[in-house]
């Protein structure tokens, strides 16, 4: 079974973003797993980054996320830690994950900060309606998908594919899609604090576009 | 439905009287400076106005800003024993008002119009800290935090204030400018010791302004936890002098948008619509008061769920009998199973006799898979001292559904499980942690949860229970070991389905159960040891005897 990293980039600020991502997170990696290159880059066009398994394919969809939501198509692992191109790995306790799905877990993930009445803020209205509307419960918490482990489970196959189709109802953000989708697709979904994915987290800081202004 | 407001000073540009004159140009209610009896209902608008009514005889309502000690604290209770309904500026005195009948709180009403965010004005190299109010003789607003900030802030920060009487450069804004006052702060600071909102730290909020603020004031314990939101614990000037200091560090990295978005939920509509909706279920036709989110439950999943309730020792029968008769009210259709050394016959439908062997029941608890009855394929595990207040039944579908087990997270203070550590579990959280390679990692309450009957919950359940068994202290450690050795379909819930009244409420959302944490306990202080122990044991007869109860042998 193998298992690695996946990033999506498109476009010059994204590709940017990655690479920082990638050698962030290569920090941490034992010399000998970064030759095996545990590390795969979906993007347009083959870069000069080293040690990094390019997966070439076409897509013009706003930030890219059609690409992630066929992450378990696309992603050359058997076992996948899926990165937003914005975070930067600060803690090999990042190499965990794995050993959670290995536990028997299809996903991993940690809350999004926005929960209750906060809950998907950053949602056109249109959507978040459309998202309340179909939830069983709309105080569920809710995950924040720029960091997640994802293993091929059939699982996660389903929950994929309704994602899929919840995310082209409106093609746009991914995180009211998930939320529908795994309402509908129930997964074992190991859940982490908010260390691991946030602002500062102490285990992958995620810049939530910070890193365009601190450039 | 005629609503007459009292408010003795609607007139003023005071707090309670633009509330008074909001809900009385919104839904067209009266406002006078005395209750009438003409009309259906009469609003104190605040407790106090009880004073000048204390012989009135028709229907009330009273809203509760924060009780204060003395002579008020009095009149507070004296309030909330007569009137009919009582509304509650914050979560946190909800606990003490429903002891004596309805209570509900509502959103706050901030002009989010008014307070508008600030422009993208550049932080000066010495940020503003402004404070905001009027200060009080009774000491509440916090002035010597404030003048001990000045001190040690001087070459850092410059420090303003609105309102009277702060020890800093105070100028009187008048309401129609009070934006203003926010909109050229860098940073908001609350000092106070006692507040029932306060407005200005929502209206800070709204204008995008950081804020520090104790962390266990009047709404604060409800405002999400995001940067920019920088809490202390109240009173504690060393708690206060590093979070001012943190956001000094920080003020410009201020996210506006998202410290506005923390204030959506306060806003003048939801206030007055919740006032209305509030008065047509209370005292007219009967709808719910804010929204629904429980979905219809076939019933078909209803014949096939029950709930299932541990109780041991005499708190926690006189607190299941609470439990049940809440779970009869908001749940008729479904029924309860009481497993104890007796039935307690407040409207348990299935008793299941259980011997007495650990004094916090947990072992009867963890066999809920075994012992609860087998024809239920959806089981709502529920806590003793927990109490619905309102249908708890969409659980059952979401089992229906697929999932598993469903939980709730636990309080922010508990929220991952490097929280666990107690001065007398460090062997079991470090196991835990090994086990999972990480303390950080979400934190489950265990005071309520849903199962459906499967070979991995059935497992599930063997592991929890085996697992608590080597400790026998608290079950929430063995939780995870169990959960994560095997993984489940876990449909995680916020703390507003699981909301203890010992720490702050929930963020977000209305609480559906309260958790009155260690009301059912029959000890006192730290166990030490295993909770079937005979040291434990000796704990229960110690207090038994000390509150007058039989011995715990006697098993009633």
């Amino acid at each position: 079974m193998t298992q690695g990293a996946v990033w999506i980039a498109y476009g010059r600020p994204a590709l940017r973003e990655a690479r920082k991502a990638i050698e962030a997170y290569q920090e941490f990696l034992p010399e000998a797993t970064s030759v095996a290159a545990p590390v795969a880059l979906i993007c347009e066009a083959l870069t000069p980054l080293r040690n990094v398994q390019h997966v070439i394919r076409e897509d013009i969809s706003w930030g890219a996320r059609q690409s992630k939501v066929m992450l378990d198509l696309i992603s050359p692992f058997d076992y996948t830690l899926y990165m937003d191109a914005d975070t930067r790995v600060k803690s090999p306790a990042i190499f965990k994950g794995f050993e959670m799905l290995k536990a028997g877990w299809d996903m991993v993930m940690a809350p999004s900060y926005r929960q209750g009445s906060d809950v998907f803020g950053h949602i056109d209205q249109i959507e978040r309606n459309y998202t309340f509307s179909t939830l069983s419960n709309i105080q569920a918490i809710q995950f924040q998908a720029g960091v997640m482990w994802f293993s091929k489970s059939p699982n996660v196959a389903s929950l994929f594919e309704v994602w899929r189709d919840e995310w082209n109802v409106y093609k746009h953000h991914d995180q009211a899609a998930l939320a529908r989708a795994i309402d509908k697709i129930p997964v074992k979904i190991w859940v982490l604090g908010k260390g691991w994915n946030s602002s500062r987290g102490a285990i992958v800081d995620h810049l939530f576009g910070r890193a365009i202004t601190e450039i | 439905m005629k609503v007459n407001i009292v408010c003795r000073n609607f007139e003023d540009e005071r707090i309670l009287p633009r509330f008074a004159r909001q809900l009385q140009l919104a839904n067209g209610w009266s406002l006078n400076h005395r209750a009438e009896e003409s009309y259906d209902v009469n609003y104190l608008l605040a407790y106090f106005e009880l004073q000048k009514n204390k012989n009135f005889q028709g229907k009330l309502i009273a809203y509760f800003t924060h009780v204060e000690s003395g002579k008020k604290e009095a009149l507070y209770n004296q309030t909330a024993s007569l009137v009919d309904l009582r509304i509650a500026m914050n979560y946190g005195q909800l606990a003490h008002l429903r002891t004596y009948g309805p209570s509900i709180t509502l959103p706050l009403p901030i002009d989010m119009n008014k307070f508008a965010l600030r422009s993208g004005k550049t932080i000066s190299t010495k940020p503003t800290v402004g404070v905001s109010g009027y200060v009080y003789r009774s000491g509440r607003k916090g002035l010597d935090l404030l003048s001990a900030a000045m001190q040690e802030f001087s070459t850092r920060a410059v420090f303003r204030g609105s309102g009277k009487g702060w020890p800093c450069p105070t100028k009187f804004y008048a309401w129609k400018e009070m934006q203003k006052f926010y909109q050229h702060l860098d940073i908001f600071l609350c000092t106070s010791l006692l507040e029932g909102g306060p407005m200005t730290t929502l209206e800070a909020l709204a204008c995008g302004i950081p804020v520090v603020i104790p962390a266990e004031i009047g709404i604060h314990p409800q405002l999400p936890y995001i940067p920019g939101i920088y809490r202390y614990i109240a009173g504690n000037y060393d708690s206060m002098a590093s979070a001012l200091a943190q956001a000094l560090q920080e003020v410009g990295n201020a996210d506006r948008p998202s410290l506005r978005n923390a204030v959506s939920p306060h806003c003048i509509k939801a206030f007055v619509d919740g006032h209305k909706e509030a008065v047509d279920f209370y005292f007219g036709k009967k709808s719910a008061p804010v929204q629904p989110v429980v979905k219809e439950v076939a019933k078909t999943v209803l014949e096939e769920s029950g709930i299932y309730i541990v109780a041991f020792g005499e708190p926690a029968r006189k607190c299941a009998n609470r439990c049940i008769r809440a779970c009869k009210r908001f749940m008729p259709n479904v029924p309860v199973a009481l497993c104890a050394v007796a039935p307690l016959n407040v409207g348990e439908d299935v008793f299941i006799e259980r011997a007495d062997t650990d004094i916090g029941g947990r072992k009867a608890k963890l066999a809920a898979y075994n012992l609860a009855p087998a024809e239920w394929k959806y089981v709502l595990y529920l806590d003793a001292d927990t109490e619905p207040i309102e249908s708890l039944e969409f659980i059952f579908n979401t089992l229906a559904k697929g999932w598993d087990i469903v939980i709730c997270r636990d309080m922010a203070k508990y929220a991952v499980a490097r929280y666990m550590l107690r001065a007398d579990n460090k062997s079991e959280a470090n196991i835990t942690w090994n086990l999972m390679g990480t303390d950080e990692t979400m934190q489950y309450n265990g005071g309520l949860f849903g199962f459906s009957r499967s070979e991995e919950t059935k497992q599930f359940f063997k592991l929890w229970n085996d697992e608590w068994e080597v400790y026998a202290g608290r079950d929430q450690g063995a939780l995870l070991r169990a959960m994560y050795t095997q993984p489940v379909k876990l449909f995680l819930l916020g703390n507003q389905w699981n909301a203890s009244d010992r720490y702050p409420a929930p963020t977000v959302g209305r609480v559906a159960l309260w958790h009155h944490n260690i009301e059912a306990r029959r000890w006192a202080g730290k166990v030490a040891d295993r909770l079937d122990s005979e040291k434990a044991w000796g704990m229960v007869d110690a207090w038994q005897k000390q509150h007058g109860h039989a011995s715990p042998k006697d098993k009633i």
